[in-house]
């Protein structure tokens, strides 16, 4: 069974929402990258505007886009990833109850940290009843979502799924991770690919994608593969890790014209993907993503998206690239690992 | 899917017991574990009462059989006793080189931390990096050395019903060949006030099912199940506790927080786990209903029974009264529960029930029934934002 990508829309730190494609210039962000909005009043009611956070309209928003794009009115199945939820308002319900000291609290804010709440919302606006689940597992949570999708596809159990990863930055969180180094305090997007200090560079954003079984000439890729490998910090593990999915999916590495690795910044994260580039895909083109979005657990949903884009044109802005092998682009590889723990290998195929 | 996938261990603490058999005692001799807060520092700890484990975090970790005191979230050391008796109670060695999975539900992984320090930073600084759910999952997994295939789901109150339900996917897609799932969250400030601003807690024990129910008791724990594959069992000749028969997930789309009135998503998760198990409806021998004791759960989960068992409702009960509603761990104790009874041959009664519902004239088992041949239960989880799942465990 062939999975194809059908659409793909996101809501990123850049010029990319609606419909827009790879961006070719970048917008410059100092300590964080935060996204840019749509005008969500095109697509709600006062009303309902007041009653959603920030995410919960992205993540309505892109999966509306999403599903035009793919011209369906409803999926048969929402399978949703995120890290950490509606951090904006778990801040606040946190906030209420600790400086209230319990005191009588609204629960709107309680209701929009459930992490399942984007999910559900989309499910309810196209009326889906099918299966509904949301992953949230750190930095595989949207490769554990796609995974999902795949194995429904395999079992037959739908066509159309709708899958979206989606985290967002507040300031607070900001501070609170650059306190114990995991972000990277006076620094800009741009500089990421040579920085000799810790702490990523962080980001935020929101993709939905329509994962399908049909195929089309409109479609953007084939998913081959998903594979997740957890808690191996051995570097000849995870090399051989790289060789042995690539012959799953009778590739060898001489066939993967560009690899995307989740270079954010970290220069020991850093260190860890230019080890694995260099040393296992050395003919291929090495891509990096996370300059335009910033670092945050469901980023691999961002390099998705730009490597679907630069499938279906065959074509690749010169930003993106560390070291170029200038090959035609049929087979592509997303790699993404957090902090030389889990890692996560996306293989697509040119349709 | 079409493998077969088998119940080999089980593992569980709540507030009426730090393990299996601690369980099945309180569960037989009708003891509740529903009581005053004393652990978690609320103000509201005369106002509502709660499924609580009377154990401080320095006393879980020495249960849990590590040193770590009170370093870890409460989640975690829950979460850890439990997956640990279900590994042991298997049988399963991790350390043999058969591909294994953790996957763990919960709604608010390492909460209770996240809200001591989050105004003392300067006290401690852990809780950053253990606030997440997939943290928690971590933390158990390299305590436990699972290495092969690590996951959190995180849908609400079903969280630990879709983490089996994948687990055992999984399994039939040969990703891995078994796996050790189930869900855990501990008692917060965070959830305690989140329910009270939502007005569905009951200030007294709660009456699942009953025409005067007022709400909900939260509780806390944690639950796990190991399954494992055929092809697996007919190599180690193991005999399996059960085997998963059926297992479906479905939408209510209806509301963020409420059920259809219709019970229209807890219907179609029972109608479709019934299909994969290739059982009628009147094949089940019990359900273990997700039954929280609030107005708007039980009128459409009954409702849903109506419509898939007609008149014949097989015996049913909310095990909620025992333990409380444990959120992300609900559908993981419950798994344990209803396994237990098939291996048991018990049914659990629905604790403090008095009046049926009177639009429905359907009552729930209120005292043990024992020596009960059970063959087939069905074990219901659903969730804010209509995330509906359900379960069958089968004898054969």
């Amino acid at each position: 069974m062939t999975t194809y990508i059908k659409a793909a829309q996101t809501i990123s730190p850049q010029e990319t929402f609606p419909d827009k494609g790879i961006p070719d210039t970048i917008c410059e962000y100092s300590n964080y990258l935060k996204c840019i909005f749509p005008d969500f009043k095109q697509y709600f009611t006062p009303l309902q505007l007041r009653r959603m956070n920030t995410l919960i309209k992205a993540g309505n928003v892109c999966a509306i886009e999403t599903l035009k794009e793919a011209g369906i009115d409803k999926p048969d199945c929402i399978i949703t990833a995120t890290g950490l939820g509606c951090i904006e308002d778990t801040e606040k319900f946190l906030h209420q109850i600790l400086q209230t000291g319990e005191g009588l609290l609204s629960p709107t804010s309680f209701i929009q940290s459930t992490h399942n709440t984007i999910g559900a919302q989309v499910a309810l606006n196209v009326n889906c009843k099918g299966y509904n689940v949301l992953y949230a597992h750190k930095s595989t949570s949207f490769e554990n979502a796609l995974l999902d999708a795949l194995l429904l596809i395999k079992e037959n159990e739908a066509s159309n799924i709708l899958v979206g990863g989606f985290d967002e930055i507040t300031n607070e969180n900001y501070l609170l991770k650059s306190s114990i180094g995991q972000y990277k305090e006076n620094c800009t997007n741009l500089t990421i690919l040579n920085t000799n200090s810790k702490g990523a560079i962080a980001g935020e954003g929101t993709s939905f994608f329509l994962i399908s079984d049909h195929k089309s000439a409109e479609n953007y890729a084939i998913v081959e593969s998903v594979n997740i490998l957890s808690s191996c910090n051995s570097i000849a593990k995870v090399k051989e890790w790289h060789n042995q999915v690539l012959r799953k999916n009778m590739l060898t590495i001489a066939n993967i014209d560009i690899i995307f690795s989740g270079i954010n910044g970290d220069i020991n994260n850093n260190e860890i993907y230019f080890e694995i580039i260099n040393s296992v895909y050395n003919d291929s083109t090495h891509a990096y993503y996370k300059h335009l979005c910033g670092e945050y657990d469901t980023a691999s949903a961002f390099g998705l998206w730009i490597a679907a884009k630069a499938i279906k044109n065959n074509n690749l802005p010169k930003h993106f690239i560390i070291k170029d092998k200038e090959r035609s682009i049929d087979n592509v590889v997303i790699y993404n690992q957090d902090n030389f723990k889990n890692h996560c290998l996306i293989v697509l195929k040119k349709i | 899917m079409t493998g077969r996938v088998f119940v080999t261990g089980i593992g569980v603490i709540s507030a009426i017991g730090n393990n299996v058999r601690e369980n099945l005692d309180s569960l037989r001799n009708q003891k509740s574990g529903i009581g005053k807060i004393e652990i978690l520092d609320t103000i509201h700890k005369d106002e509502f009462i709660a499924g609580e484990i009377k154990y401080t975090n320095n006393q879980l970790s020495d249960l849990a059989g590590i040193s770590e005191g009170d370093n870890l979230p409460r989640t975690s050391l829950l979460a850890l006793i439990a997956a640990k008796e279900s590994i042991l109670n298997s049988g399963i060695d991790l350390s043999d080189k058969v591909r294994t999975g953790l996957i763990g539900g919960t709604t608010v992984g390492g909460m209770e931390k996240t809200e001591k320090y989050y105004y003392h930073p300067e006290l401690n600084t852990d809780f950053i990096k253990s606030h997440s759910c997939g943290s928690i999952t971590e933390q158990v997994a390299e305590y436990i050395g699972v290495t092969d295939f690590v996951s959190t789901i995180n849908t609400a109150c079903s969280s630990a019903a879709n983490a089996i339900l994948h687990g055992a996917r999984l399994i039939n897609h040969g990703y891995i060949d078994r796996v050790v799932a189930g869900g855990f969250d501990a008692l917060s400030k965070f959830t305690l006030n989140g329910f009270k601003s939502l007005f569905i807690l009951s200030p007294e024990l709660c009456t699942p099912f009953d025409k005067n129910r007022k709400g909900l008791n939260l509780g806390e724990g944690a639950g796990f199940i190991v399954l494992e594959s055929e092809e697996l069992l007919m190599k180690s000749g193991k005999k399996p506790l059960c085997r998963l028969s059926g297992s479906a997930n479905a939408n209510d789309a209806f509301h963020q927080t409420a059920s259809s009135p219709n019970g229209e998503g807890a219907y179609r998760s029972m109608a479709k786990a019934l299909k994969m198990a290739g059982i009628n409806a009147d094949q089940i021998d019990y359900i273990n209903l997700h039954g929280t004791g609030t107005d708007n759960n039980d009128f459409s989960e009954a409702m849903a029974l109506k419509h898939i068992f007609g008149d014949k409702i097989p015996h049913f009960s909310s095990t909620k009264p025992y333990v409380g509603h444990t959120l992300g761990a609900a559908g993981g104790i419950e798994a344990v529960f209803s396994i237990l009874s098939i291996t048991e041959k018990l049914i659990f009664p629905n604790l403090f029930f008095k009046d049926p519902i009177p639009e429905f004239g359907i009552s729930p088992v209120q005292n043990v029934i024992t020596n009960v041949d059970v063959k087939n239960v069905m074990s219901n989880s659903f969730g804010f934002g209509g995330n509906d799942t359900s379960l069958i465990f089968s004898s054969n």
